[in-house]
């Protein structure tokens, strides 16, 4: 009995769906208060990956910043010999695997990352910023354990942003963060 | 070819098992939540959909072992050159085309391209090179079609860099012609490029760009070389 009536919510939930996005044009896009403006959408990109110790990145919040195509790139690893291309899900499995690497080594994962300067040009729909960033282990450390820069690129649809595309590159002692990048 | 309309016959399908996988009551905890639905896009065919094999999506090998690494030559040389490259190969004769086999050269296996929305729609695109070559050859032909010259040559008159490391983004003022000499554009506009380093040379991730209208005009300070 309860199979059939989860069954029956499974259809439901399908034909309503079906119906929603059968007619796109029509029907009114999910409303997402992060996606706003270009402060909101990127505040929510820093909000979303910042974790405390013991849990991860709200995931589900992040899909929801990124177009479902979107894309994130991280610096290429010393040994690879190719960028890697994430969308979200495979982000996600990044993370949960450095996750899991750090927690066999018995250190923290917890990971804050803000924004500490953000350069941001914009015409029309289209916005890019160039946000330096700072992460942290804890909250309460002093010192970032990384900084960087990402690089953002974002579109408006009309109703609201998305990020379409992040890559960064993370800071080195011979690749230091230009003064130009460093206030806010 | 696929449809417009059978590929959002297959995403609404998609976003139905998606949805049908989110509302399961069963759902065992740690398992993979589907995305929340979103605002419909139209994606290049040739774009592997979320989930597909990780080798699908964007395997960039080095220079060396690139097919594509002769191809190339200078153009990945420097932001400089991979710019230049990007404007003289979209740029055209009469009766020619751009030069997909150079464009290609330039971007990531995974690059993007995403032209405007178009006025009335509430979709926008999401492109990768074949996508791209189907979208620009249809412009052509509807140009052709209104007794336009079917030629482009697209030129930058400004650009606004920031890099860092192995990433620059590069905010690209253009203006487009039908010939060289003509006095003015057709269009304006501004290509947002992302570029990345790989050790050996540069590549573009993503070009998103906007045109100028009327109640969009370029801002001053992109309008300056």
């Amino acid at each position: 009995m309860k199979t059939t009536l989860s069954a029956a919510v499974l259809l439901l939930a399908a034909a309503v769906t079906l119906a929603q996005t059968s007619v796109p044009r029509s029907a009114p896009p999910p409303t997402n208060p992060d996606g706003a403006s270009v402060d909101a959408i990127l505040n929510a990109l820093y909000e979303s990956v910042s974790h405390p110790d013991g849990a991860e990145p709200n995931w589900s919040r992040m899909r929801g910043i990124f177009l479902p195509v979107g894309m994130l790139i991280p610096p290429k690893r010393a040994n690879e010999d190719m960028f890697t291309v994430l969308d979200v899900d495979q982000f996600r499995e990044r993370v949960q695997k450095a996750q899991a690497a750090a927690k066999q080594k018995g250190e923290p994962f917890g990971f804050f990352e803000k924004e500490v300067a953000r350069k941001l040009d914009c015409f029309g729909n289209v916005c890019q910023a160039f946000s330096t960033y700072e992460a942290r282990k804890a909250q309460a450390d002093e010192k970032p354990f990384v900084r960087g820069i990402n690089s953002i690129q974002m579109l408006n649809d009309g109703q609201r942003w998305w990020v379409a595309s992040v890559v960064w590159d993370t800071e080195r002692p011979n690749n230091p963060i230009p003064a130009q990048y460093e206030k806010k | 070819m696929i449809s417009k309309a059978a590929l959002a016959t297959g995403g609404v399908l998609l976003a139905a098992a998606a949805s049908a996988q989110f509302s399961a009551p069963t759902r065992p905890p740690g398992a993979p939540v589907a995305p929340p639905p979103v605002h419909p896009v139209f994606v290049s065919p040739s774009i592997p959909p979320p989930g597909e094999p990780f080798e699908r999506r964007t395997p960039t090998p080095l220079a060396a072992g690139n097919p594509q690494a002769a191809a190339v030559g200078a153009d990945g040389s420097s932001v400089d050159r991979i710019i230049a490259a990007l404007y003289e190969s979209v740029s055209h004769g009469p009766e020619y085309e751009p030069n997909w086999k150079r464009m290609r050269s330039l971007f990531l296996s995974a690059g993007r391209l995403i032209p405007p929305k178009r006025p009335g729609t509430e979709d926008f695109t999401v492109l990768d090179l074949d996508g791209f070559q189907d979208f620009f050859t249809k412009g052509t032909e509807a140009a052709k079609q209104r007794g336009q010259s079917g030629a482009f040559f697209e030129n930058e008159v400004a650009r606004t860099l920031d890099c860092f490391g192995n990433v620059c983004q590069a905010f690209s003022t253009y203006a487009s012609r039908r010939a060289p000499s003509d006095p003015q554009p057709f269009a304006r506009g501004i290509n947002s490029i992302q570029l990345v380093n790989d050790g050996q040379r540069w590549w573009i991730a993503s070009v998103a760009w906007d045109t100028e209208r009327t109640d969009n005009s370029i801002p001053a300070r992109y309008d300056k070389k």
